[in-house]
């Protein structure tokens, strides 16, 4: 125990699913007792606070990448390319 | 206006437009590139597909950003999101009812980890690595602003991780998906996608330590180091 208090769910349970919460994939009995053992435990939660920033700092600054003018002509002369070559395959195929 | 500010609701126009029986394109239909998708039900409900360049308009965006998270730069990422396309294009015929979105995330994830596997085989044999990629196309005005203002840490961290790891992290933390989702693209149990995605956030953690704001006053005695971060660091989850 961290904090010194016990808990109903150990801390290192806490530690090892807090993902799972932090995530929303937790069953609803785990999140229970996630919840309430982080509203008791202050070191439980400031790992869940780590976990959680870690979380939305990859969320945040990956988000908005747009991509380059460029790239919509690129994949239409692709395709193109792609088209011209299945019609050939095509030809082979009825010959 | 910037060509990617196309439509964000997820959908495409033949999935939303009509009933699902819609949702299965014919088999190489489409017959060139600014045609539509043709499917009979559709044309019999009068409703207009969408060309392919409203196709790559709309999804266009979607996949370069998944793309660029997955491979770490822009021009791996114009590749794969070019070849993901190209893929969609040339499978329309095996595509069923299901989201088209979901769909895309499988071929890009797909694709990437072909690219990475190949790459690995090229490093193995020791063949010269992936020349062309140092004097490829120069970076226009706008890749060399997103080169520099992306926070490069991040894009370190996520490139550090194995690429198995990699994928699940970047589906979970930017496309949003549920573990369920994760594990239909990719095609692995639930266990594993659970696995990957803890095992991957403890390295981004790791690599990300740096920037955590600095500890505010202990509440408690440092008499456990097992329980700092550091402590942690090395610690095998399960």
């Amino acid at each position: 125990m961290s904090c010194g208090s016990p808990h109903k769910m150990s801390c290192s349970d806490v530690i090892a699913e807090v993902f799972l919460f932090i995530d929303g994939e937790a069953t609803e009995q785990r999140r229970a007792l996630i919840h309430r053992h982080l509203d008791e435990c202050s070191p439980c939660l400031r790992e869940y606070g780590i976990e959680e920033e870690v979380k939305a700092l990859v969320h945040r600054t990956c988000g908005g990448d747009r991509a380059p003018e460029s790239l919509r002509q690129r994949v239409r002369v692709r395709l193109s390319e792609v088209v011209m070559q299945l019609r050939t395959e095509r030809q082979v195929g009825t010959e | 206006m910037h060509w990617l500010d196309g439509r964000r609701d997820g959908t495409m126009g033949v999935v939303r437009g009509t009933g699902e029986q819609d949702q299965v394109f014919e088999p190489g239909a489409p017959t060139d590139v600014g045609g539509r998708f043709m499917s009979s039900h559709a044309q019999a409900a009068g409703w207009v597909p969408p060309t392919w360049d409203e196709v790559v308009r709309q999804h266009g965006p979607r996949v370069y950003r998944l793309a660029y998270r997955l491979t770490g730069n822009p021009q791996d990422a114009e590749d794969l999101t070019q070849e993901t396309f190209v893929r969609v294009f040339r499978s329309l015929a095996s595509y069923r009812p299901g989201t088209f979105e979901g769909w895309l995330h499988r071929i890009t994830t797909n694709l990437f980890l072909d690219l990475v596997r190949r790459r690995q085989r090229i490093r193995f044999d020791a063949l010269p690595e992936d020349s062309e990629r140092l004097v490829g196309r120069e970076r226009s005005p706008e890749q060399a602003y997103l080169d520099t203002h992306l926070d490069p840490d991040i894009q370190r961290a996520l490139d550090a991780l194995p690429p198995d790891f990699r994928v699940a992290v970047v589906l979970c933390d930017i496309e949003g998906l549920s573990y369920e989702e994760i594990s239909a693209t990719l095609g692995i149990k639930l266990g594993t996608v659970r696995s990957r995605i803890h095992r991957g956030r403890l390295q981004l953690r790791e690599a990300l330590r740096h920037r955590a704001p600095a500890p505010v006053v202990p509440a408690v005695e440092p008499t456990s180091p097992g329980r700092s971060a550091a402590g942690r660091a090395g610690g095998n989850p399960q």
